[in-house]
């Protein structure tokens, strides 16, 4: 079947049809083009042209004519519209100009950087000419360093490479730094909250070790589709920038399809498992040789629809699973076998969501709306390459978001894309990077970076006898290696590793997993899922990071219980209300995870419980917190009151990503009856990332919103007493939860109104 | 948080008032317990001390005049296991021993020498001098002379310089805008003395001094501990604090002269003491260079003192080679013979044998006999690896060439 032969077999299905809540049939677009620039060299335009490339898109003319007049330029490009030359055409035209002229590309991954690398070899192949392209990562071999530290021409690698492999030796870079005339930063948009932030300041460290060289790089950066591509990237590169949002690239027709699960269970308002339809619809195209990607929200179901799939497949359908953890060569051979075809269909994480190029697919089915407007687009783009029919389904959760999206599809068609907030000058951050640039080179009195205040910064250094201040400069004066703690990532630098040992005498690493995962994923007898295989954890070394697993074969996974302590370090900013108090600040969170569920495949019941003995895991990050003033505290009793704080949270978590515009994982909750801090009931809403990424600061200033609309929501649920999507379920909150949140949320927003 | 508190406060304070900060003229304490002048260059000054020893001083096993005996060109690219194309014209003059005290053991360009140490010879005395720093702004200057002193000179002897010294004094000199320009030759001594002792626990200065050079320091400071005295020095401005550090690179120096004369005498044979364990390395090392007699010289050699039974069968099994090599096969049977009476090495002498008599004596009756006893003692022992089998196979295969030969016969 074809997807237009597809798309009418659906809409002759009933069942089908019954539960769509949207169908949006989005024209394709013609492409527009312009000439080859007349400067460009004559080399390159002939291997353009032997490729079949007579004329370039018009966005890609306008970015090459922009670099080549020195311009730092941004490139808002959906997928698939041919980015890779905006940038390449200026940077190779510039290298045969200039056998000196030098380039450094950054990557968010490895493996975007592997998948650029080949594709320029490809080009400078056919161009018979020695320009000299390496990827300089954690991959690379000790042995050829040294050859791509000096004859480079154009090197590839990631930000957390830069971050504390290259410029804290930059002496060994001189013929890069001296000579560097393009910086390139791709996929710029997922250089958003904590991570963007390092980053920001990784940057300002590279223009420093530049300034020294005495060279002065042009920034060119792409970016997926958000609301705020220019004030991004030019936060994160300090400097102004140009903007090149108008695509010429043709676009396909694609049918964009909003499906909701029946309800099945009324009194609690729950659907039929969205995981479970996903894979039947993703069964149905891969049945009919559709080739199609289906995304989930996690690593675990990403393994569970896996495993699903690879029950109810045909015997030539070829199936794989793809997310973070996978080992590198497993990837690669993933993605190569998505380009040549032998692979009909893949299961990923958001880790397929970047430009890792996969070839060419029909159709896409979102498991669950991955969170954000920015991240639906690009997961739906992955199908339909060129002017190729496409489709796209999104399955709804029965979360709060999901349910709101698919009720509003208007809200998700014609709402701009979400922005993406960076705050480079978070103290903690900034310090961090100050060590980093002191240990590169020493400051010099007056310098700047980043903030006004950096002297101030640089005192206090200088006063924990980190820095040292002699003659006009601020040099490093501590025996320690600083980037070497410092982590671009929340502590990826403390990954486990996974290793099987089914085989006696024989061990392998099969994956990894970050530090806050640990407690939940692969405790002791947890079961581990990779590749739609089960293991158990038959061991967890904690001290040597290492979990020993073996194959099993049972029908059950197990999912852990995290208790959550969380402490009031600072107070930022304060509002008293009539009946609450609100607050943002700064808290330290610490989880404990203290046991662990099993649950049955396909009925999801508990089959068996077990403990978990491991240490608390900790993290600072920022919260908002909102305290009861005492009428509650009379009014209801203690295990009333506490029901329905639990309720309220629970439905917060679920209403304020749709106004904070970001993911749903991005934001946690806890309650205490009685905070130490405040000495009162109170709400917390933390971040889930170290150091905080904006998020509670602006739930602070538009709480008033957030809680009428959760109020709205509510009022409107459709479940008897409490449901996942508003409150939580009745088990957790108790039969009188929905009641007493309504009555606090309408007691709280009363004399607020003009609030 | 501390850090907010810290910048709150700043902001209240003044910020005027910066020349508290700056330390106006330092007052040195105890700047008489070594001896040292300040020099000063066109990029300021810093500290320099220079000791004076006479050739005849004796550190360790030997006294340093005792280098320049037979020393040419080819016995340092013995030592050094390189090839130069040049005739070095007056070594002694130019040679130039090297040592660095620095501020971190992890390199990167935070990382800083700040202490220098060199030894060359000026007419009858073997001169060390130390450049040190005694604060950051001295840096300049004192990398100023360092690098004429490095220019000066052809060879550049070293303990680890090749990884750690001169990488870091080059991202020093770049860091102040200057360039390095390299050597004809940089003698790495650890790379020469490792060819050698490769078999000790740890091939360190410290612990060839001990089991090899026959010196023994006393009160020594650990290195680890040196980049804290140095920050600890900078604060306090007590010469006092540096004085071991400065005693612990000055016995380094002298350790690297004597150490370079071990290895010259060694490479030499001008050593008759030596353990059957460097005699070994030594007959590996004439291997690799492809001095045959040499290399069966100092095997024969390791098996004749030989106490310890690993070593003497090594030994042993590279000398059957050797004899193999230049014909001399009656004693390459006396040797397989041996281990196979003692029971060493496997199914080694097997093979050996069973090759000699089918391809040299054409005897496959015997070769046959052996490679069965291989076959034998093979199974007996037999693990469950792919080396197994693949053993296994070979020798069923020599078998089974061998039984057609007797059977054309």
């Amino acid at each position: 079947m074809n997807i237009e032969q597809m798309k009418s077999y659906l809409k002759n299905k009933p069942d089908f049809m019954s539960r769509i809540m949207a169908w949006e049939e989005l024209e394709g677009r013609e492409g527009k083009y312009a000439e080859l620039p007349s400067d460009l060299n004559s080399k390159i335009k002939n291997v353009l042209k032997e490729n079949g490339i007579e004329k370039l898109y018009s966005h890609q003319k306008i970015a090459y004519e922009k670099i080549k007049d020195d311009k730092n330029t941004v490139i808002v490009t959906p997928t698939a519209s041919g980015k890779t030359l905006c940038y390449n055409l200026p940077v190779l035209d510039s290298i045969l100009e200039d056998d000196n002229n030098r380039a450094l590309y950054l990557f968010p991954t490895k493996a975007l950087s592997q998948d650029q690398l080949s594709g320029l070899y490809d080009l400078i192949t056919s161009l018979k000419e020695d320009i000299k392209t390496y990827t300089y990562d954690g991959d690379t071999q000790v042995s050829a360093r040294k050859s791509i530290r000096q004859s480079g021409h154009i090197v590839i690698t990631n930000p957390d490479m830069l971050h504390v492999g290259i410029l804290p030796h930059h002496t060994k870079w001189i013929k890069l730094f001296e000579n560097l005339k393009y910086v390139v930063i791709d996929e710029v948009h997922s250089y958003r909250g904590v991570f963007g932030s390092h980053v920001a300041n990784v940057i300002r460290r590279l223009k420093r070790i530049c300034n020294f060289y005495g060279s002065d790089p042009i920034f060119i950066c792409a970016s997926a589709t958000i609301e705020n591509p220019g004030e991004l990237s030019s936060k994160l590169i300090g400097d102004e920038i140009e903007l090149i949002d108008d695509n010429g690239a043709p676009r396909g027709p694609r049918d964009f399809i909003f499906y909701n699960p029946p309800v099945v269970n009324k009194e609690l308002g729950i659907r039929r498992s969205y995981v479970l339809e996903s894979k039947k619809i993703a069964s149905m195209f891969l049945k009919n040789k559709i080739k199609t990607i289906i995304f989930t929200r996690s690593r675990l179901r990403t393994e569970i629809i896996l495993s699903y799939l690879r029950d109810d497949k045909p015997n030539e359908v070829n199936i794989r699973g793809y997310r973070g953890g996978y080992l590198p060569n497993e990837r690669r051979y993933i993605e190569k076998g998505l380009r040549d075809g032998d692979i009909h269909g893949v299961v990923s994480t958001n880790a397929l969501e970047l430009g890792v190029d996969i070839g060419q697919l029909d159709a896409s089915i979102l498991a669950g709306y991955p969170g954000t407007i920015a991240s639906s687009w690009q997961q739906a783009g992955r199908a339909g390459r060129g002017q190729k029919r496409s489709i796209s389904i999104m399955v709804a959760s029965s979360s709060a978001l999901d349910q709101y999206i698919v009720n509003n599809p208007d809200y998700f068609f014609n709402q701009p894309a979400e922005s993406a907030l960076i705050n480079p000058n978070n103290l903690m951050i900034l310090l961090s990077h100050i060590k980093c640039a002191a240990f590169e080179l020493p400051f010099q009195d007056g310098e700047q970076f980043g903030v006004e205040t950096t002297e101030e910064i640089l005192r206090y250094l200088e006063e924990n006898n980190v820095l040292r201040y002699k003659s006009g400069k601020w040099y490093w004066s501590a025996e320690r290696y600083p980037a070497e703690d410092i982590s671009l990532r929340s502590a990826s630098s403390d990954d486990f590793v996974v290793i099987d040992k089914t085989k006696t005498g024989s061990s392998k690493v099969i994956g990894r997993v970050d530090y806050f995962s640990v407690p939940t994923t692969i405790h002791n007898d947890a079961i581990y899922i990779h590749e739609g295989k089960q293991y158990q954890v038959k061991e967890l070394d904690y001290d040597g990071k290492k979990a020993y697993v073996k194959e099993v074969d049972v029908n059950f996974y197990t999912d852990a219980n995290l208790a959550v302590d969380l402490r009031v370090l600072d107070q930022f900013n304060k509002k008293e209300l009539s009946k609450r108090s609100s607050e943002y600040g700064e808290v330290v969170v610490s989880a404990q995870a203290t046991m662990y569920k099993k649950v049955k495949f396909n009925t999801h019941e508990n089959v068996g419980y077990g403990d978990i003995n491991l240490p608390e895991v900790e993290m600072h990050t920022t919260a908002w917190w909102m305290s009861l003033n005492q009428k509650f505290e009379n009014e209801l009793n203690k295990k009333t009151l506490e029901y329905a704080l639990l309720g309220l949270s629970n439905l917060l978590v679920n209403i304020a990503p749709i106004y904070l515009m970001c993911d749903p994982g991005d934001i946690n909750s806890t309650v205490q009856i009685k905070s130490p801090y405040t000495s009162r009931p109170t709400i917390f809403i933390y971040d889930s990332y170290p150091g905080g990424i904006g998020l509670s600061e602006k739930l602070y200033r538009i709480d008033y919103k957030v809680l009428k609309s959760a109020y709205n929501y509510l009022i409107k649920c459709p479940c008897e007493s409490g449901c996942p999507a508003c409150v939580g379920p009745v088990n957790e909150v108790g039969l009188n939860g929905k009641e007493k949140t309504l009555f606090l949320l309408k007691e709280v927003l009363k004399g607020e109104s003009k609030g | 948080m501390n850090l907010r508190d810290k910048l709150k406060q700043f902001e209240k304070n003044d910020t005027s008032n910066k020349q508290k900060i700056e330390k106006n003229e330092v007052k040195y304490k105890n700047v008489n317990i070594f001896n040292s002048n300040e020099v000063s260059n066109n990029q300021g000054v810093y500290l320099k001390t220079s000791k004076n020893y006479p050739l005849e001083h004796k550190h360790g096993l030997y006294k340093i005049n005792k280098l320049f005996n037979e020393i040419n060109t080819d016995i340092i690219q013995v030592i050094a296991n390189t090839v130069v194309d040049y005739e070095f014209k007056n070594i002694k003059d130019n040679l130039l021993f090297i040592d660095t005290e620095t501020t971190g053991l992890m390199g990167g360009t935070g990382t800083i020498a700040f202490l220098i140490g060199v030894g060359y010879f000026n007419e009858n005395v073997l001169t060390i001098e130390q450049h040190i720093m005694r604060d950051y702004d001295e840096e300049a200057a004192m990398l100023k002379k360092v690098k004429e002193l490095l220019d000066q000179k052809d060879i550049l002897v070293s303990f680890n310089g090749k990884s750690f010294d001169l990488p870091l004094i080059k991202t020093r000199l770049i860091l102040n805008r200057l360039r390095y320009s390299k050597h004809r030759l940089h003698l790495d001594l650890l790379h020469s003395a490792r060819r050698i002792w490769s078999f000790l626990d740890s091939c360190s200065l410290g612990s060839l001094e001990t089991q090899v050079l026959d010196f023994e320091r006393n009160d020594d400071i650990p290195g680890s501990m040196i980049p804290g005295i140095y920050f600890d020095f900078i604060e306090k401005n007590d010469y006092k604090l540096l004085a071991p550090v400065i005693e612990h690179n000055l016995y380094d120096i002298l350790s690297l002269v004597t150490l370079f004369t071990h290895l010259k005498e060694i490479h030499l044979n001008n050593i008759d003491d030596l353990s059957s364990q460097e005699l070994y390395q030594l007959g590996r090392l004439r291997e690799k260079e492809k001095d045959y007699k040499g290399c069966i010289k100092h095997l024969e050699e390791s098996v004749k003192i030989s106490q310890k039974n690993n070593i003497k069968y090594k030994a042993l099994k590279k000398l059957s080679w050797q004899y193999k090599r230049i014909n001399r096969y009656e004693k390459a049977l006396e040797i397989w013979d041996l281990l196979i009476e003692k029971k060493k090495l496997g199914i080694f002498p097997y093979i050996e044998k069973a090759k000699y008599f089918e391809h040299n004596l054409k005897k496959y009756e015997i070769a046959l006999t052996n490679t069965e006893r291989a076959i034998k003692l093979l199974n007996e022992n037999r693990s469950i690896t792919q080396k197994y089998q693949e053993k296994i196979s070979k020798l069923k295969h020599r078998k089974n060439r061998l039984l057609k030969k007797i059977n054309k016969e």
